[in-house]
């Protein structure tokens, strides 16, 4: 693994100046309106080694509203790709680590990267950004400009999966 | 290659996590499911067969009047999606329902009908087990790259391409599914979740929704396109439709 220090600041809102100009042209300059607008729900960042060390926006997480986005089926669905360690869970993905015991494998920080954008460590990660806009290809309209999870919804499953401890611990 | 297919069938899907080879869709299926699948009796799907084989006779100009009986059009499956003598590439829907506007002076059944389905579903049965051996040289090949690129790109909001699914994580789960290498052998399909017979683009539409990506329409350039490369790629394995799914 590369350590690596780079500040990811959302890409500059370059909406004005629209209108006039060939066709093309407009449709480059929406396209960066909608990446401008996009930028705002996305947090800047600092990646220091493999970490992202301060929560995003400064926000608190809480670990019950994280572990609700977790489970939920229709938003992150972290469970079609990962198991959790709850009994009650059927029919949880295998493709991606089980996140039982991640809590003591991996600090809060590395968590967060992971969960912001896995690129960022390894080009070829299967494991979806889930607070990235920038740099997707023909995203569905529904989704378009904006990052799967929120700051705080991030920072709710960081806090989750920070109590899914090792037995013992 | 007999002795190839009895020993995968031997096999369980898990131990084919990660395989690097294309394997036949049925290796990936339930052991109830592959069993149904092969059981007309047992399989939904055969509505759909029956249903086909009698439009095939139905009319005045029916298909049996240019083409003989339905018989006649084994391994016709196993060839498409082939390019036509205009240029255009052309699946089995696209196929027959020129020969229904062109041939039979009919309006086109309209994709996903259960007409356009059923003669599908039965014609295609007519190649079940033959080798799928599309042409992908000469007119076919700028076709052949558009469906690889699009198969290659990650896409959508959930940044996947196809083969991170089909290719690296076959034969592990995605929530209740098993992954499969993929392919469009199957199709038309029965599938218990659409409670009816649905097409390969049908099915391509819930993956590009999946990674919440641009879904495009059924018959479109693009799905066409990536049939073409699905079909290359299940070059050698047999042809499975009418499948049957979950
Ligand atoms: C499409 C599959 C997929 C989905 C959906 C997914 N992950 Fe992952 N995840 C992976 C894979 C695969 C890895 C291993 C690294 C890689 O190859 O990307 C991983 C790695 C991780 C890791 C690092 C685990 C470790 O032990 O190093 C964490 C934490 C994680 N995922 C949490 C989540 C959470 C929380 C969600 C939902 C918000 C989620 N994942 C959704 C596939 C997925
Ligand atoms: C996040 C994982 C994922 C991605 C990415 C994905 N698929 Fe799928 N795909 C599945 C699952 C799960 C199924 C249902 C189980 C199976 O048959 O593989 C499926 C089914 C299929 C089938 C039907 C196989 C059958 O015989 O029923 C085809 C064909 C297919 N996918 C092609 C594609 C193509 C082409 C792409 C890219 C445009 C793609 N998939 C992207 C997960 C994925």
């Amino acid at each position: 693994m590369t350590p690596r220090a780079a500040t990811f600041l959302p890409p500059p809102f370059t909406g004005e100046g629209r209108g006039g100009g060939p066709r093309a042209f407009a449709a480059l300059l929406l396209m960066s309106v909608l990446n401008g607008t996009a930028s705002a729900q996305v947090a800047p960042f600092v990646v220091t080694e493999d970490a992202i060390l301060a929560p995003l926006e400064g926000r608190i997480g809480d670990a019950a509203r994280g572990a609700a986005v977790v489970r939920n089926r229709e938003t992150a669905n972290c469970l079609i790709c990962h198991s959790i360690p709850d009994p009650r869970e059927r029919f949880m993905g295998d493709i991606g680590p089980p996140l039982a015991g991640v809590g003591s494998r991996l600090t809060a920080g590395q968590i967060r990267l992971r969960l912001v954008d896995a690129t960022l460590l390894n080009p070829d990660a299967v494991m979806p950004p889930y607070h990235r806009v920038a740099g997707l290809v023909r995203v569905d309209e529904r989704y378009r400009g904006q990052p799967v999870l929120t700051a705080q919804e991030i920072e709710d499953v960081v806090a989750f999966l920070a109590t899914l401890k090792d037995e013992g611990e | 290659m007999i002795r190839r297919a009895v020993l995968l069938a031997g096999l369980c899907a898990a131990t084919l996590a990660g395989a690097a080879e294309i394997r036949p869709t049925r290796d990936y299926l339930s052991p109830e499911l592959r069993a149904q699948q092969q059981d007309p009796s047992r399989h939904p799907g055969w509505l759909w067969v029956d249903e086909g084989e009698a439009l095939w006779r139905r009319g005045e100009t029916s298909c049996q009047s240019c083409h003989g009986d339905i018989a006649r059009m084994a391994g016709v499956a196993a060839r498409y999606p082939a390019v036509a003598s205009d240029g255009a590439l052309l699946n089995l829907e696209g196929r027959i329902e020129r020969c229904r506007t062109q041939h039979q002076g009919q309006p086109a059944f309209g994709y996903e009908s259960d007409e356009l389905l059923a003669l599908t579903a039965a014609i295609a049965l007519r190649s079940r087990g033959m080798p799928m051996s599309v042409a992908v040289d000469g007119p076919a090949a700028p076709f052949l790259e558009a469906g690889r690129r699009l198969y290659e790109t990650r896409q959508g909001q959930l940044n996947l391409a196809c083969g991170q699914c089909h290719d690296d994580n076959a034969g592990r789960r995605l929530r209740g599914d098993v992954i499969s290498n993929g392919l469009g052998t199957g199709y038309p399909a029965y599938r218990l979740e659409w409670n009816g017979m649905g097409s390969l683009h049908r099915r391509l539409r819930a993956c590009s929704l999946g990674v919440r990506a641009t879904q495009f329409d059924l018959g479109s350039p693009e799905y066409l396109a990536l049939e073409l490369f699905l079909a290359d790629r299940a070059r050698g394995l047999p042809v499975e439709a009418p499948g049957l799914r979950r």
